[in-house]
């Protein structure tokens, strides 16, 4: 950058220098990332793995929801249990 | 040919093993001050964690006697 | 000839966006039924996230509940053939968490990847594509539990510990096998959707990680002090699990060469933890601790404000444990992944010596698990402890070649993948205005491009060879765990004290934690 301002505009080399830059520059921003992170959405860091990072079109649920039914689930499965212990004994 | 094949086999492990000894030969040590705080705050985080995790694991032995 | 040249770059990648829309579109199919956590709508306090960290980590141990349908005890009755991987994945026998966070972490891996190495043309930078990208990656894990768990029950995994089923006598237990496939693969999706819950910003670090890290801590605990008695088997004694109750329990006894006996014991009993494992563990948690500070600090300078110098640390374990969760990751896919095909192959009568080529297991004596003995499954398989790995040197030097060679390819794409490369860093030096203090701008890429490769692979490789150490020595994966929770725990106290200072201590936690 302070490189080229010491340099008089203008010119065969100039132009041909800018024009290089300016296709490294659209390459570059025609690369398309390679991770949600690159693309500045979060998501996977060096040393963190994550899977989810937007919010995509879905059915959406709030995390006390989830909590609740993960809660719920393991309940079902306990009162499985005790429903066949209870049966197990009667019969 | 398969001469050179196998020179460029080996030569990529030896460089690394240059580049990855020079670089950890320039790195900055931990003293032993820092590391016992880091070693205090990690290992007090860490005992936390498996104690909430054992007791829950405790928890679990007498549900597992009642219901199966 | 440049009209020609963009025109075939066009097309091919049009012929890479049709495969692309394909593949979406197939997961859009899904967007409306698999359920979304929804984004926090303002910040969530500090307090919160501790409150959530901790109840999903409690929910989450929750699922070590007995699956119902099984014998009770069936923990000891299943005969195991990733004993020597569980720990590493959270897998825990006959219970919910039966595949723990492994389907999670594959889909992750998997897609991530293809992205990176660019086997998928998913452009991050539209927002749809994002949303497409982390829905293939729940679809991805819900699918994968499903072919897990089918294929466990396919190979006859539950078989010997199904309530009043008899292998030989009875037809195919279809109703039971239902309602384990149901509750295992249930358990998976929640796990999922817990590890969406962490990763969606409303507690502390990422899901999968911290779940190892929890899981990890509760079994070097559990190896300690663990109060169950389990019974060993073939013989009628019964143990206390953890290594250091056991010892205890034996000081009281009095008689002199029963004392030395049960010391002796203590360190050296096979089925259950010893102390010399504990030893080993806490060796390892030291020296990650000790790798973790290793850094290259490079004077940074800020082009705003002058005479801000300061320093910008690049570690020595730049991808932190990543790479050798990746390299499991992918060694016990092809364990697991075996063990269907061999049992698939054996019950379609193919001759037992080409079955033998991908594997024979065998069960020894001593414990119920699957023992590998030959086969292309038995090279990519630790050892259970020192004089194994020292009987079949060919082996142990295949899977330690293996596994370094995957591990260090991973750290090195992945340095570039996840957004933090030399030209990542550099972009993010620009951006705040720092730059690399003697050296101009344009040559800051240069001088981490430098650093940051060299750093992230020597990294993968120290910690490789920490955990392969652990396991030639018998560690059956607790030393991999133990390094992968114990560098995963950094990030997340990382961040919690970042959050914690950002609170400005006026949180209700911090009187609790006012004392550390």
């Amino acid at each position: 950058m302070s490189s080229s301002s010491a340099q008089a505009p203008g010119g065969l080399r100039s132009v041909a220098k800018r024009k290089a830059t300016a296709d490294k520059k659209a390459q570059s921003s025609s690369a398309t990332p390679l991770s949600t992170r690159s693309a500045g959405a979060g998501g996977s860091s060096s040393t963190m793995m994550k899977l989810f990072t937007d919010e995509a079109q879905g059915l959406r649920v709030d995390p006390l929801v989830v909590l609740f039914l993960a809660v719920g689930f393991i309940f079902s499965v306990i009162i499985l249990h005790v429903f066949a212990k209870i049966t197990g004994k009667f019969t | 040919m398969a001469a050179e094949g196998l020179e460029k086999f080996t030569e990529v492990p030896v460089e690394f093993f240059k580049d990855g000894t020079a670089f950890v030969k320039k790195c900055q040590k931990p003293d032993l001050k820092e590391y016992f705080k880091i070693i205090r705050a990690v290992g007090v985080g860490f005992i936390m964690m498996g104690v909430v995790g054992y007791a829950v694991k405790l928890v679990h032995i007498p549900i597992r006697y009642l219901i199966v | 000839m440049f009209p020609f040249c963009s025109m075939t770059i066009g097309t091919s990648r049009q012929f890479g966006f049709f495969i692309l829309v394909r593949l979406l579109d197939l997961v859009k199919f899904f967007l409306p039924i698999l359920p979304e956590v929804e984004f926090p709508y303002e910040r969530i306090s500090f307090d919160e996230r501790v409150v959530f960290t901790v109840a999903s980590g409690i929910i989450f141990l929750f699922g070590q509940l007995p699956i119902y349908g099984l014998v009770a005890n069936a923990q000891f009755k299943i005969i195991d053939p990733l004993y020597n991987f569980r720990t590493i994945f959270a897998m825990e026998k006959g219970t919910l968490l039966e595949l723990g966070l492994l389907p999670a972490i594959t889909a992750g891996f998997i897609w991530q990847l293809a992205v990176g190495l660019k086997f998928l043309n998913v452009n991050l930078n539209l927002a749809k594509d994002r949303e497409l990208f982390q829905t293939g990656q729940k679809l991805t894990s819900f699918f994968l539990s499903v072919v897990y768990t089918a294929g466990l029950i396919y190979s006859g995994y539950f078989d010997n510990v199904i309530n009043g089923y008899d292998v030989l006598s009875d037809s195919l237990p279809l109703g039971w096998y239902a309602f384990i496939f149901v509750q295992i693969v249930g358990w998976s999706f929640f796990t999922t959707l817990l590890i969406e819950v962490f990763d969606k910003g409303y507690a502390f670090g990422s899901g999968i990680l911290c779940f190892l890290t929890l899981q990890t801590a509760t079994n070097v605990i559990k190896d300690l002090v663990g109060l169950e008695i389990f019974p060993l088997i073939n013989s009628n004694k019964s143990e206390t699990y953890g290594a250091l109750s056991n010892l205890l329990k034996s000081f009281t006894s009095f008689d002199l060469t029963v004392l030395k006996q049960n010391i002796i014991n203590a360190f050296t009993r096979s089925q259950l933890p010893n102390l010399t494992q504990f030893y080993i563990s806490i060796l390892s948690i030291l020296v990650v601790i000790f790798l973790q500070n290793f850094r290259i600090e490079i004077p940074i300078r800020s082009t705003k404000v002058r005479a801000a110098n300061n320093v910008y640390p690049i570690r020595l374990l730049y991808t932190g444990a990543l790479p050798v969760l990746f390299t499991y990751t992918v060694i016990i896919n092809i364990q697991i992944f075996g063990y269907f095909l061999v049992s698939i192959l054996t019950k379609y009568n193919v001759s037992p010596s080409l079955v033998a080529l991908i594997g024979k297991y065998n069960v020894p004596s001593f414990a119920n698990n699957y023992q590998l003995t030959t086969g292309v499954l038995f090279y990519i398989s630790n050892s259970s402890s020192i004089i194994a790995s020292l009987l079949s040197p060919i082996k142990s030097v295949v899977y330690v070649a293996f596994s370094i060679v995957l591990s260090t390819w991973f750290s090195q794409k992945w340095c570039y993948i996840s957004g933090s490369g030399p030209k990542d860093t550099s972009k993010l030096f620009k951006d705040q205005g720092i730059s690399i203090a003697g050296k101009r701008d344009i040559s800051i890429t240069k001088e981490l491009s430098r650093v940051i490769p060299v750093a992230a692979v020597s990294g993968a490789f120290s910690l490789i060879a920490l955990a392969l150490a652990g396991e030639i020595l018998g560690g059956l994966g607790k030393g991999v765990s133990i390094i992968v929770g114990v560098s995963s725990a950094f990030g997340i106290l990382e961040e919690f004290l970042l959050e914690y200072q950002q609170t400005g201590g006026n949180s209700q936690f911090s009187s609790a934690f006012g004392g550390l």
